[in-house]
């Protein structure tokens, strides 16, 4: 093998469909998994088999309508206040929800999020990225962290964070607003190892800024998350969020 | 509104955890991803319970639709495939994970994934044609029933490798054939 790309391309262009078919055992998977966590082409590559596999089975397999009884079934698994729908899931699960995210720019992280958050703009379609331009550790001392914060179990709650480059957090409600007789408490999360940490109450107005000690703003970067959770008035009696994750959302550099 | 566009609308407010929004989206792609779930499964009560789970996948991930760069059928029908064929497997590794993948993906469409999204439905039938029947038929059979190449070569009574040497060619002569 001579590396040329011309040698290169049809053997990537072949691992990609072979993930995307789940032909790989498991020690190809674990090697074409740790190169797509580096390589925007190659996923690409995955996304656009994905793509084709898909198109293949719409146009040959036909559609069959599911019994009438299956929707009211799908529609009670999915209401609030069912446990498999979203409840049982650890915090830091859900934070690993979106990893990844911090591989894509800032800006389009940041976009990809902020349609969730608030689709009754229009929805942009995806700016050209320069994928070269992607930055994903070593955030530069003074940058701007910021997240759109999601809802989570019909909360309602939309919020946007940025952290400005002194250490103070600027939390902006975009949508919902407090909850009569509850706290609402804003935490950083790190990873699955690290206990949550209080970063403060979220006021009543729409502007909340909090401004975490040193020791603390210091372990802020892009890879965290910010989570709110729903707690007695006053805050967590525990240190720990013991109220529903309302919304949750990770830092990204921009 | 077209399809898709209405589709798009309605992952987004799913997002937004709009439960009239989900019931919508199940009214509009259910027999689809059901005709898919009772391909990969084939029994009928098996594919039920999957397709409530697909469901339920789909609601707890809407919000990472639109990293994905997929059109909102294929995003379902990838989940709902990837889902379907895990729960076939039961004991094996999972499939390949749209979360794992997707958000790494360079975003927005490349010309690539829109003229998949345009054409491609249309022609995949005559590319899949243009292949040895029974090539095309590993290549459905790996997609549609989550064969390994080792059940693959089995049923095609060809040693493992010359099984592996025929997808790999018959997946680059596919992709040819849709560039076309």
């Amino acid at each position: 093998m001579t590396g040329r790309p011309d040698d290169q391309m049809p053997e990537d262009e072949v691992l990609a469909a072979e993930y995307a078919l789940g032909l790989l055992d498991g020690t190809e998977r674990a090697a074409f998994e740790a190169r797509l966590r580096r390589d925007p082409v190659l996923s690409r590559a995955v996304v656009d088999w994905q793509a084709r596999f898909a198109t293949m089975a719409e146009a040959e397999v036909a559609p069959v309508a599911p019994p009438q009884r299956l929707e009211a079934a799908v529609m009670a698994l999915i209401a609030p206040g069912t446990p498999s729908a979203s409840a049982a899931v650890s915090l830091w699960d859900r934070v690993a929800f979106w990893r990844g995210l911090t591989a894509l720019s800032g800006a389009v992280a940041a976009l990809a999020v902020g349609v969730a958050v608030l689709p009754v703009l229009d929805r942009p379609d995806a700016p050209p990225v320069d994928a070269g331009a992607t930055e994903i550790g070593g955030i530069p001392p003074g940058t701007i962290l910021m997240t759109h914060i999601l809802p989570l179990e019909g909360s309602g709650l939309g919020l946007a964070v940025t952290r400005e480059p002194g250490g103070a957090l600027q939390i902006r409600r975009v949508a919902g607003g407090p909850t009569d007789g509850r706290a609402q408490e804003v935490w950083l999360v790190l990873d699955k190892g690290t206990p949550p940490i209080s970063l403060g109450l979220l006021g009543e107005e729409p502007l909340t800024t909090l401004t975490p000690p040193p020791e603390v703003s210091q372990r802020f970067g892009a890879g965290a998350a910010i989570a709110i959770s729903d707690e007695p008035v006053g805050g967590s009696p525990t240190g720990q969020p013991t109220g529903a994750i309302l919304a949750l959302g990770r830092l990204v550099a921009l | 509104m077209s399809d898709r566009d209405h589709l798009e609308y309605l992952l987004s407010r799913v997002a937004l955890r709009d439960q009239e929004a989900f019931s919508e989206l199940y009214r509009a792609t259910s027999a689809k991803l059901f005709g898919i779930c009772l391909r990969v499964l084939v029994n009928r009560s098996r594919a039920e319970e999957v397709l409530q789970e697909v469901y339920v996948k789909i609601w707890n991930r809407a919000d990472r639709y639109r990293v994905t760069g997929h059109s909102p059928m294929t995003w379902l029908i990838t989940v709902a495939r990837n889902h379907a064929i895990d729960r076939l497997r039961a004991e094996g590794p999972p499939t390949a994970d749209l979360d794992a993948v997707a958000p790494m993906a360079a975003p927005g469409p490349t010309p690539e994934a829109s003229a998949i999204a345009a054409g491609e439905a249309r022609r995949i039938s005559g590319c899949l044609d243009e292949l040895p029947p029974d090539r095309a038929d590993a290549v459905r059979g790996a997609y549609l029933e989550g064969q390994s190449y080792k059940e693959l070569a089995e049923l095609h009574d060809v040693p493992l490798n010359t099984m592996k040497t025929w997808l790999r060619r018959s997946l680059l002569s596919l992709k040819e054939c849709l560039s076309r």
